[in-house]
């Protein structure tokens, strides 16, 4: 997408944390802007925050785990402004936690709001994005921790390198429908995303991280106070934008080109010391192809 | 784990292709093995292709979606051999399509069991094999498509990457524990996943994945007609599981040819990234998430 002005972006986390910043630069650039959040409370306080603009803004409450709430937030978003150009999916919960603790509830709240969500906004709005063709983009956010896992982040890593993945394919399936797609992997900013008990719904209620009321207030204490010296989320939503404007895949806001390479050698070392078979990479690479031509539609 | 001579492995998926590649390693190792598959026909010719001998291989019919019957199974390999050492998460479904033409049945059929197939028997042994404090180790299978991931390959490779994010960091949670993390990330191997697209159930008909029907590939140059002949043999991956869990390595990688394609994966996104900051006067350079940061790359690399 070239120009935003006029545009119409959908948000979902987006009356906090990066949602909101990037709800606030979008407003700045011309857009018209669906922010939609799982919490009423700030919903409110967003939307009175953003008071100004009050023509250009629309709430929704949305749990975006519920597929058909989902349908429906895209459906009212087009019914409100008429079209809708960028879809946001960037509602995540930062619960820290280890896989070797982790309960099937554990394991089943994060991925269904950390992963499968991000497969419900591209389900529910691809259609939209598509029918109007003046160009379109989706941007998800991930984490550096899609990239490389670091402590006791393990259930909510695996969430995000799902993400990375998902839109470094989709950017591929729709390079020649003129819609962008972006991937965001922030590391620290001030947010919210600490914030979660209260969020946990009745049906995950078991968790295996027995910690008790006092070191969870620690850990929050100690995320909170490592995120209030991270990078302000306006200035978050800003490379958004750029990205969005310049069709980045990667959207990066901190360089931490270290633990990538680190990983990368890894990889690297680990291949097998042999001579490459070259016969079978010719037709790796012809098998692929293939492939791609077999899954044309006729 | 360097001796591996009488401890019990349990395998996923393990009737056919690299599964059973890896349970021949296994039992030529002196392994027990526990091969768990969908098919009851292929679990029968596979015990038989084993080595027919019961006291070595057991086979149990599983559906790794299905969580009371991961937590039976693990019960009847306890019941049977003991315990198990080495957890094989290795089921996965090669049904494969554009993720814009994905529908919610195919992304819950394809994660359910290539993810949460894999997230199910962790969950459900894991915290059995710490109970009884031998020496273990546990080796999902990934894909090269999970590392840098082909774009029809849409849900698959999602479902592979997040295999690898999940290994990498147990890998980091497990350290200094006698159980060792790797994760299996192939190249073309022969196998029949093409087959498991057959396998889908009632409950997720409605599939996006109607393509025109697929024509065979032509062999490439200098290759048989046969292009599956080219393939690796899953008893050269299973035999490369066996030595990467010997080693410890975190990724065991069996295809020698992805070298350029890691490279270029990683070259975009380290273009990607802003430049250095700027030293304030006098000062360090900010490094976001620093000191406190462990990662699991540096002890990638096991040893023999």
């Amino acid at each position: 997408m070239q120009d935003v002005a006029g545009k119409v972006a959908f948000i979902t986390g987006g009356a906090s944390g990066i949602g909101l910043g990037m709800a606030k630069v979008f407003l700045e650039a011309g857009m018209r802007v669906a922010i939609a959040d799982v919490r009423e409370d700030h919903l409110k306080t967003a939307t009175a925050e953003l008071r100004g603009k009050a023509d250009a803004v629309h709430a929704i409450q949305l749990d975006v785990v519920d597929r058909s709430a989902m349908e429906r937030a895209a459906a009212e978003v087009v019914r409100v402004f008429g079209k809708v150009h960028v879809l946001c999916n960037n509602a995540g919960i930062g619960v820290l936690g280890s896989i070797k603790d982790a309960s099937f509830d554990d394991w089943d709240w994060m991925v269904s709001v950390n992963l499968n969500a991000v497969f419900n906004g591209v389900h529910a709005f691809l259609p939209h994005l598509r029918a109007h063709g003046e160009g379109a983009h989706i941007v998800s956010t991930a984490s550096m921790g899609g990239l490389m896992v670091t402590n006791n982040a393990g259930v909510y890593s695996a969430c995000k390198f799902g993400v990375v993945t998902m839109m470094q394919c989709l950017r591929e399936d729709l390079a020649d429908e003129n819609i962008g797609v972006s991937v965001l992997c922030p590391a620290a900013v001030k947010t919210n995303i600490y914030q979660h008990d209260s969020m946990r719904p009745d049906r995950f209620a078991h968790s295996g991280y027995a910690t008790s009321a006092e070191d969870q207030a620690q850990s929050a204490a100690k995320i909170k106070g490592m995120l209030e010296r991270g990078m302000d989320p306006v200035e978050v939503g800003r490379k958004v934008l750029r990205g969005i404007l310049d069709n980045q895949l990667y959207i990066f806001t901190h360089r931490m080109d270290e633990v990538i390479r680190e990983r990368r050698d890894a990889l690297l070392a680990s291949l097998p010391n042999e001579p490459v078979d070259h016969a079978r990479l010719a037709m790796d690479m012809q098998l692929r192809a293939m492939m791609k031509e077999s899954l044309k539609r006729d | 784990m360097k001796d591996v001579t009488g401890k019990v492995a349990f395998i996923t998926g393990g009737a056919s292709g690299i599964g059973l590649g890896m349970a021949r390693a296994f039992v030529r190792a002196g392994m027990r093995v526990v091969i768990a598959d969908m098919s009851r026909r292929n679990l029968d010719q596979a015990v038989s292709d084993l080595s027919g001998d019961r006291t070595l291989v057991h086979a149990i019919s599983l559906d790794v979606t299905d969580r009371k019957a991961m937590a039976a199974a693990a019960d009847e390999a306890e019941r049977v051999f003991g315990k198990v050492h080495v957890l094989c998460p290795n089921a996965g479904l090669g049904d494969i399509g554009y993720l814009k033409d994905t529908t919610y049945d195919d992304w819950d059929w394809i994660m359910g069991v290539t993810f949460g197939g894999v997230v199910n028997a962790v969950t459900t042994f894991l915290p059995r094999m710490r109970a009884h404090g031998e020496a273990g180790h546990i080796v999902a299978t990934s894909s090269m498509g999970g590392i840098a991931p082909v774009n029809h390959g849409g849900v698959y490779c999602v479902a592979k990457n997040a295999v690898i994010g999940m290994m990498e960091a147990l890998r980091m949670e497990l350290a200094g524990s006698p159980i060792g993390v790797s994760v299996l990330c192939p190249g073309m191997t022969r196998t029949n996943i093409r087959a498991t697209v057959s396998l889908r159930p009632e409950k997720f008909r409605n599939t996006g994945y109607t393509y025109k029907p697929r024509v065979p590939p032509p062999a490439a140059p200098g290759t048989s007609a046969n292009p599956m002949q080219v393939a690796m043999d899953p008893d050269e991956v299973g035999e490369k599981v066996l030595r990467g869990i010997r080693r410890n390595d975190l990724y065991i990688l069996t295809h020698s040819e992805f070298g350029d394609i890691i490279r270029e994966h990683f070259e975009e996104i380290l273009r990607a990234m802003p430049p250095p900051a700027v030293p304030a006067a006098g000062g360090a350079a900010p490094q976001a998430g620093r000191p406190s940061m462990q990662t699991p790359y540096r002890t990638a690399l096991g040893s023999d």
